[in-house]
């Protein structure tokens, strides 16, 4: 920087931006960070229980649900593509200000349910977009907390013999909110799963969780959003997802749509715009409209609770699925390659 | 929390205002300027392996920040809502303002093409050189040169110095 009117740039420059405070939200950051690299993940089919699919508001196709049972045989779904496989959508309803009575009832029987045997839940998880070979790979979510994942069934024994635990606490954190949420107060469960980090709530969460039911706001979204990662880790176990459907019903945007495939009765959950706002746009503000709604659809066995899929996209337009087995096993058993 | 969460915070505290600084003067207005760095170290945050591997972690976050505002650029152009000018255009005048109006400087900058106003806005609020700028920039140093050029003949008019020349 040689001239004198560069010099007097730079002055001018440092003038103009001066005495002007800046904190940034760490916390918020972090947050949206996370939630954005477990989307990463999915994307590519690797890491982490993801949530991110496809699917508009119609039933996705859905092939076997088995209910939970026991420890290992607690199989949820064969593997299966969306719009394949004999599924109907009949009766749907939206949230308003009260909760899903589906979900409520689900919530409760789920609830009183006993803990099904073994010590950690095995997912298999099948991610699949239109054009693109699906990929296969397995979750590992121990009941204290642990992740473990590989992309063979095979590779798994490996993992746990290791302790090559790939969480950072995060599933763990989820899921003992969903389980908080299963009977304790809504309130605090809201709080718990929207903000299932170590640090403090902060204020403006807080403040918003008495009015949730006016939908749009963001914990609306971070309840959404953490409640499919603990429904997923937390599939195993009948209290989770209690937990997870009872904080579900209480957002206001959801629709509920009966549907049965193969015979069997299922339940999707659909989120929209006032959880997740709008395609084209990445600002916190999900009223911020720049395209057609996001939606995100969670399809579970309507007697188990248990997930099957979970489906995302612009609205009307399907651009991937993801898809869960889940197992019910002993971490024991993996280790010396017992699945 | 963890070590990695640690050295990302002290990042972020080290980092924001400098960033906050530069994205005000890319864009014009404080509040998008927030959004931006706070995107910014979104970014970062997902990719903290690679910022610290980086061999000048300052000009890795910078090139982010010029991606987030060459995005709001496509996606918006032009000048924000909500730009601060009409504000700066009441400010009390000081010693600054003897030497240069500062309305007229930041209406000028925000005329400016996107890729010249980074350009100026890393070279002189920045102080970097011509070829940290072409780093974060990704060009070439001459590029740098003929941008800055460019850039400081439009902003001539705005920096009323009594040695004004170029």
């Amino acid at each position: 920087m040689n001239s004198t009117t560069e010099q007097h740039l730079a002055a001018a420059f440092r003038d103009l931006v001066a005495e002007q405070p800046f904190t940034p939200d760490v916390p918020a950051i972090e947050h949206r960070a996370r939630q954005a690299r477990r989307r990463d993940r999915i994307a590519r089919g690797g890491i982490g229980a993801g949530v991110v699919a496809v699917a508009a508001v119609a039933a996705v196709g859905v092939a076997s649900a088995v209910p939970s049972a026991p420890a290992g045989t607690a199989r949820a779904s064969g593997a299966h593509s969306a719009n394949t496989g004999s599924s109907t959508s009949s009766t749907s309803s939206t949230g308003s200000a009260g909760a899903q009575p589906p979900l409520v009832k689900l919530a409760a029987d789920l609830a009183a349910a006993p803990r099904p045997a073994g010590d950690a839940t095995l997912v298999e998880r099948e991610t699949a977009a239109p054009g693109q070979a699906s990929i296969n790979v397995w979750d590992l979510y121990t009941d204290n907390g642990r992740y473990f994942f590989a992309r063979t069934e095979a590779g798994l024994p490996a993992q746990v013999k290791e302790n090559n635990n790939q969480g950072d606490g995060q599933f763990g954190r989820e899921v003992a909110a969903a389980t908080y949420a299963a009977s304790g107060d809504l309130d605090t469960a809201a709080l718990k799963m929207a903000w299932p980090y170590p640090t403090r709530v902060p204020a403006w969460l807080s403040a918003q969780v008495k009015n949730m039911s006016a939908g749009g706001l963001q914990i609306d979204n971070y309840v959404w959003e953490n409640s499919e990662d603990a429904l997923v880790a937390g599939s195993g176990n009948p209290q989770v997802r209690a937990g997870v459907l009872r904080l579900v019903s209480a957002l206001p945007g959801i629709a509920v749509t009966h549907g049965t495939v193969d015979g069997q009765p299922t339940l999707t959950l659909t989120a929209g715009a006032g959880e997740l706002g709008y395609t084209g746009t990445d600002k916190a503000n999900p009223k911020a409209a720049a395209g057609p709604a996001y939606q995100e659809a969670i399809t579970i066995n309507a007697d188990t609770g248990i997930p099957l899929e979970i489906a995302s996209g612009p609205a009307g337009q399907v651009t991937g699925t993801v898809t869960y087995v889940v197992t019910r096993v002993n971490l024991s058993g993996i280790a010396a390659g017992k699945f | 929390m963890s070590r990695p969460e640690e050295e990302y915070r002290e990042f972020v505290g080290s980092r924001a205002a400098s960033l906050h600084r530069t994205a005000y003067l890319l864009c014009g207005d404080w509040h998008l300027a927030n959004d931006l760095v706070q995107e910014t170290f979104v970014q970062a945050f997902r990719h903290w392996r690679r910022v610290q591997r980086a061999d000048n972690q300052n000009a890795y976050v910078k090139r982010i920040l010029i991606n987030e505002f060459n995005r709001h650029w496509r996606r918006y152009g032009g000048l924000p809502v909500h730009a601060d000018i009409d504000r700066l255009a009441g400010a009390v005048p000081d010693v600054s303002d003897e030497v240069v109006n500062r309305a007229d400087l930041l209406r000028a900058l925000l005329t400016l093409p996107a890729r010249q106003r980074a350009t100026v806005v890393l070279r002189y609020l920045e102080g970097m050189s011509e070829r940290e700028t072409a780093a974060v920039m990704r060009c070439s140093e001459g590029t740098v040169k003929s941008q800055a050029a460019r850039a400081l003949n439009a902003l001539q008019g705005s920096l009323k110095h009594k040695e004004s020349s170029i």
